[in-house]
């Protein structure tokens, strides 16, 4: 592998971050978690997709059980899921805010992994400056 | 470095990442590559996977996915420290008494990556394979790029049953698919591998940044031009040993 070749792979990845970043600031507006359930004898077909919500095959496979979007300023928007008797079916309203709670937390890791990586850069980028 | 000891009938596995000797810095996961089973042909997607395979009664399996986890959150603590290490580095006092075999091994690379004569000479054991050194910088560089990418996945098999799959992006949006047939224990069991699987993301995403501000920090030191880029695989190395080391402490030791 060739100087410039590496240099074109550093340039890809650093782009890549930047990319990443701008994503994450604008997906951090939001929070969305979805629950679904899916016949027993289909999950593991799921194991393979590429899990797009937008794929109509994978629509059909999948039933949205329970929804939560948590706006920046804190708006929430929530759909329950009921059984057949139109009560809420707790076994999957229980995980599904388990996975809500889970997500807040992964968030504010990442959050903070983002300030401290920034900082680390700039700390790095003192003693080149230095 | 190598897996702690798990229960029979539990497997941890990162699929769609290699890391240098096919090894997980944090001693968590087993690395899978690209898992036939999870990347099916023509699925397209090219990120981590995390899969928690456990035997059919998953409760005794708990106490491992959290002894795991908080090795996982040991490591990242870690980090911190071994993050002021290469800071700290004096090129200068190189092979003290001081120097541990980990530092002396690193400040051998700079030494020999800051020294042209020693790099291109022909003769020595320790010239600069070149070619060698960008072919370790580029893998180590794609691998980073797949940690970065925004989806990963999380699967749960309970007795070789997929009970749970999670898709999660780097700002945390999920999404869960359940069998309908999951029993609250397997739900339980999958929560704790997302648990376990985004704790390792973070701690790994750390060391990325470990690594990269060490390596830039000692190329200017040292002033290595290009030396940010030929120093990640020596300081990704003196990390991951640094690390290892922490499966040699007895329970409980802090390290200082």
């Amino acid at each position: 592998m060739s100087e410039s070749e590496l240099t074109n792979a550093i340039e890809k990845f650093t782009k890549d971050l930047a990319g990443r970043a701008e994503t994450f600031v604008r997906d951090i507006s939001t929070l969305e978690v979805r629950t679904f359930t899916t016949p027993s004898a289909q999950i593991s077909e799921l194991a393979g997709g590429e899990l797009d919500l937008n794929d109509p095959g994978l629509a059909g496979k999948l039933q949205l059980r329970a929804y939560t979007k948590i706006d920046f300023d804190c708006d929430t928007t929530v759909c329950l899921p009921i059984d057949a008797n139109d009560q809420i079916d707790r076994s999957v309203w229980d995980i599904h805010q388990s996975m809500v709670s889970q997500a807040l937390k992964t968030r504010e890791s990442m959050l903070r992994a983002m300030g401290e990586a920034l900082v680390s850069a700039l700390e790095a980028l003192q003693r080149v400056g230095g | 470095m190598t897996q702690t000891a798990l229960m029979p009938g539990i497997r941890l596995t990162l699929g769609g990442v290699h890391l240098p000797g096919e090894e997980d810095p944090l001693g968590v996961w087993e690395l899978a590559g690209r898992d036939p089973v999870a990347y099916a042909a023509g699925s397209g997607y090219e990120g981590p996977i995390w899969r928690v395979e456990l035997p059919e009664d998953q409760r005794a399996a708990f106490k491992d996915l959290r002894a795991k986890r908080a090795a996982v959150r040991l490591r990242e603590r870690e980090l911190e420290r071994i993050e002021g290490l290469v800071a700290r580095l004096d090129l200068v006092r190189s092979y003290s008494l001081e120097a541990t075999a980990h530092e002396d091994r690193l400040l051998a690379a700079i030494t020999a990556l800051s020294s042209p004569a020693t790099a291109f000479d022909t003769r020595t054991e320790e010239r600069v394979n070149y070619g060698a050194l960008y072919e370790q910088c580029r893998a180590l560089v794609a691998q980073f790029q797949v940690l970065v990418r925004p989806l990963g996945r999380i699967e749960t098999v309970v007795g070789g049953t997929l009970v749970g799959l999670t898709a999660i992006n780097l700002s945390g949006d999920q999404r869960t698919m359940w069998s309908e047939e999951s029993a609250p224990e397997q739900m339980e069991a999958h929560l704790a591998a997302v648990r376990l699987a985004m704790a390792s993301r973070q701690a790994l995403l750390r060391l990325l940044v470990v690594v990269v501000t060490g390596a830039l920090g000692l190329a200017v030191k040292a002033h290595i031009p290009g030396g940010q880029i030929l120093l990640l695989p020596a300081v990704y190395r003196f990390v991951r040993d640094v690390l290892q080391e922490l499966e040699h402490l007895p329970e409980g030791v802090m390290v200082r």
